[in-house]
C-alpha cells in the first residue's frame, strides 16, 4: 500500500503553495513524495510527464527508482531549487543531444553540501550507481554530474588493479577466467601507443618512470 | 590490418560471453553514463588504466571513436585539427593532445626539462633543424660551423659524461670552415644536409659520412637567406630577390651547371622564406609580400602585399602558413589547391615581435627575442594559453624548431641552444 512522504515544507493537504503547484511522484516500491515546482524544474523527466499529462492528484509513477533513492533525490533537489541556473554557453548547440556528454569537465568543484550528500551512497552497497542511474533516468543533470565526478575522483590516479578492487571485480569469474589480469593486461598499451606504420619517428621505448 | 581491427578480433574471440560482462562493471551503467563519466577523466587514464579493468569496457572505449573525435574537436578548432588514420585512432589523437597540454603545463609550472646548452657554438645560432628520428638537431651559427647534436643525452645524463672530440658532449658531428662566415639557412633531405652561408655558397653535407662535404654551389656576389631541398632539387631564396633552382645530383662547382632555373621575384627586397607545396613555390619577400609560383611553368600565380611590417617570422607545414608579426600576432593562411586563403589573426600573449614559431596538431608555439619567452597555445575556441616559459638566460631567441615527439629547440644570440622537452621525449628516448 502506498505511503506518502512529505518532502516539502508546505502545508499538508494543500497542493498549491507559494512556489506553485505540488506534484506527487511515486517510487517503484509504492512510496509517494510530494514535490513543488522548484524540484520538478530540475528533473526533465518529471517536468515532461507533468506537462504532458494533467495528473491532478494522481502520483506520477517512476518505475525505475526505489524509495530509498528517490527520497534523497528529492532532498537534493529541494536543496538546489533556489540555485542560479547556469547561462547556456552556446544556444546553437542545444540541439546536440550529446552536448552534456562531450564537454570537457572538471571534477574538483563539488560543493560541500553535495560532498556530504553523496557520501551516503557507496560502491560496495551499489547505491552510488543507483543514484547515478536514477539521476540519469530523471534527467537531473546536477545530480548526475555530482555522481560522475565522485566516481571520477575515486578512480583518478588508481591502477587498473586498484580500480578492480574498488569495484570488487573478480579476476576469475566461475569457469572462465576471462577477466584475469594477464588476459586483459596482455593488451596494455595497444590503445594509446599505436603508431602510424608510415611514420618516420623514433621507436617507442619502455617508460622507466612507469616501472 | 589496423590495430582497431586487431582489437576487435581479439574481443570477438575472447569476449565475456558475446559482450555480456561477467564481472558486472560495464553492465552497471548504460553507455551514455559511461561517456558522461569519461568527460571527467583524462584520455590517458581511460586508455591506459580504465580500459584494462574489464574487456567489455575496453571494447566500448576503443569502439567509441565518434566520442573521441568529438572530444578532440571540442579542443582544437578547424583547420588546425589532426586527423585519425587506420593506425592512429581518434582515441590516440585525443590522448596525445591531452598529454601535450598537461606536459606543457608541467614544464612551465615546475620550470623543468628546460636546459640551455652552451659550448656548441662560439657565435649566435641562427638556424636549427630537428630530423625525423626525433632527437638529432642540426644547428647553424655565425661562427661558420654546422653542428649535429644528439639530444637523447638530455634524458640520458650518464652519457654526457663521455668526453668526445668536440667542446660539447651533445655534439656528435661538426662541419667548420671559416670561409663560410655566417650560416644563414639549413635544410635536409634524407642524410643530405644543405646549408647556405654569407660567403655566397650553398654546400651539401653527408650526415652519414661524419658531415663530409659532398658538393658546393657558388653564387655570384650575393647569398641565399633561405632555401629548401626537395627531390634532389635545391630552391634558394636569394638576397637580391631571385630564386635559384639547382639539381644537387650534378656536381660542377666551376660553371654552376647544376642550376636549372633562375627566377626574378622582386627587384626591391630580399627573399626571407620559401616553401614548397605540391607543384607550387610559396615565397615571402621584403616588404611582407607573399608570392606563389607554379614551379612547372614558373608562372606567378599570386602576389599579395600583406602589410605585416618589416620583420615577419614564418612557419609552414601541412598546408598551413603561419606568419608572426612585430605586434605579437600570428596570421594564418591555408593552402587551397593553388592559392593561399587567409584564415585568421591569432593574438598571442607576447604583445611584441614574434621571432620564431611552430605549429603541430592544434598546438602553436611562438617565441620572442624581446622577452625571451616561449608561449604554448592550444588552438581551441577560444585559444587557450597552456604555458608560458621564460628562458633563464640572456639569450635572445633567434630561431626555433620543434617536433611531434616532445622536443623544442631555440637558438640563441648568446651562442646557447635552449632545449625544452616534454615527458613524451623522455618516454621515447630514455634508456
Amino acid at each position: 500500500m502506498a505511503t506518502t512522504a512529505e518532502a516539502s515544507n508546505t502545508t499538508t493537504g494543500n497542493t498549491e503553495t507559494a512556489t506553485g503547484k505540488m506534484i506527487k511522484i511515486q517510487s517503484n516500491d509504492g512510496q509517494i513524495f510530494e514535490v513543488d515546482q522548484g524540484v520538478v524544474e530540475q528533473s526533465s523527466t518529471i517536468k515532461t510527464l507533468s506537462d504532458l499529462m494533467d495528473v491532478g492528484d494522481v502520483p506520477i509513477p517512476l518505475p525505475n527508482v526505489k524509495a530509498s533513492i528517490l527520497g534523497p533525490i528529492v532532498d537534493f533537489c529541494n536543496h538546489h531549487k533556489n540555485d542560479q541556473k547556469p547561462e547556456p554557453i552556446d544556444e546553437d548547440d542545444d540541439d546536440d543531444p550529446n552536448k552534456d556528454i562531450y564537454e570537457p569537465k572538471r571534477s574538483d568543484d563539488i560543493c560541500e553540501w553535495d560532498l556530504n550528500f553523496i557520501k551516503q551512497f557507496t560502491v560496495p552497497e551499489g547505491t552510488l550507481f543507483d543514484i547515478i542511474m536514477a539521476a540519469n533516468y530523471l534527467g537531473i543533470k546536477t545530480l548526475l554530474a555530482v555522481g560522475c565526478k565522485t566516481i571520477a575522483n575515486m578512480v583518478r590516479g588508481k591502477s587498473s588493479t586498484e580500480v578492480r578492487e574498488m569495484f570488487n571485480i573478480s579476476y576469475d569469474p566461475p569457469g572462465e577466467g576471462i577477466n584475469a589480469p594477464n588476459a586483459i593486461e596482455g593488451q596494455a598499451g595497444t590503445v594509446p601507443t599505436t603508431q602510424d606504420a608510415n611514420a618516420t619517428g623514433p621507436s617507442p621505448q619502455p617508460d622507466p618512470m612507469n616501472q | 590490418m589496423s590495430d582497431n581491427e586487431t582489437n576487435e578480433n581479439e574481443f570477438s574471440s575472447n569476449d565475456c560471453n558475446n559482450g555480456i560482462c561477467q564481472c558486472g562493471l560495464f553492465e552497471l551503467l548504460p553507455p551514455e553514463i559511461w561517456l558522461n563519466l569519461f568527460g571527467y577523466m583524462s584520455a590517458e587514464f581511460i586508455a591506459e588504466k580504465l580500459s584494462l579493468v574489464c574487456k567489455p569496457l575496453r571494447r566500448f572505449i576503443v569502439s567509441s571513436q565518434s566520442y573521441w573525435k568529438y572530444r578532440y574537436e571540442q579542443r582544437v578548432r578547424a583547420p588546425y585539427r589532426a586527423v585519425a588514420t587506420t593506425n592512429r585512432t581518434w582515441l590516440n589523437v585525443c590522448d596525445k593532445l591531452e598529454r601535450m597540454g598537461h606536459e606543457w603545463q608541467q614544464c612551465a609550472e615546475q620550470h623543468q626539462n628546460i636546459l640551455s646548452i652552451s659550448g656548441v657554438h662560439i657565435g649566435p645560432i641562427i638556424n636549427t633543424l630537428l630530423l625525423e628520428d626525433g632527437y638529432t638537431c642540426i644547428t647553424g651559427s655565425r661562427d661558420s660551423s654546422i653542428c649535429c647534436l644528439d639530444l637523447r643525452q638530455l634524458v640520458r645524463p650518464e652519457e654526457t659524461k663521455v668526453t668526445n672530440i668536440y667542446d660539447s658532449p651533445y655534439v656528435s658531428k661538426r662541419a667548420h670552415d671559416q670561409q663560410q662566415r655566417w650560416i644563414w639557412s639549413l635544410d635536409h633531405e634524407a642524410n643530405i644536409i644543405s646549408s647556405t652561408s654569407s660567403n655566397s655558397e650553398i654546400r651539401l653535407w653527408d650526415l652519414n659520412e661524419d658531415m663530409c662535404e659532398i658538393s658546393r654551389i657558388k653564387l655570384q656576389a650575393t647569398f641565399a637567406m633561405t632555401h629548401r631541398l626537395r627531390d634532389s632539387l635545391l630552391y634558394a631564396g636569394i638576397y637580391n630577390g631571385h630564386i635559384h633552382v639547382y639539381d644537387t645530383r650534378i656536381n660542377n662547382t666551376d660553371n654552376n651547371n647544376s642550376r636549372v632555373h633562375i627566377e626574378r621575384v622582386t627587384p626591391r627586397g630580399y627573399i626571407h622564406a620559401l616553401e614548397l607545396q605540391d607543384d607550387y613555390v610559396l615565397v615571402m619577400h621584403k616588404p611582407s609580400t607573399l608570392c606563389i609560383y607554379d614551379r612547372r611553368t614558373w608562372k606567378k600565380i599570386e602576389n599579395v602585399q600583406l602589410n605585416l611590417g618589416e620583420r615577419v617570422s614564418s612557419y609552414y607545414k601541412d598546408s598551413l602558413l603561419f606568419l608572426g608579426t612585430n605586434e605579437g600576432f600570428v596570421h594564418v593562411f591555408s593552402w587551397k589547391k593553388d592559392h593561399c586563403e587567409f584564415i585568421e589573426k591569432i593574438r598571442t600573449e607576447h604583445g611584441c615581435q614574434i621571432t620564431a614559431l611552430h605549429h603541430s596538431q592544434g598546438i602553436l608555439q611562438t617565441c620572442t627575442a624581446t622577452t625571451k619567452t616561449l608561449a604554448i597555445d592550444q588552438l581551441s575556441t577560444p585559444t587557450i594559453n597552456l604555458a608560458r616559459i621564460v628562458a633563464d638566460t640572456h639569450d635572445q631567441h633567434l630561431c626555433m624548431a620543434a617536433n611531434d615527439y616532445g622536443l623544442t629547440v631555440i637558438g640563441g644570440s648568446d651562442n646557447n641552444l635552449i632545449t625544452v622537452y616534454r615527458d613524451e621525449f623522455r618516454r621515447w628516448h630514455a634508456l
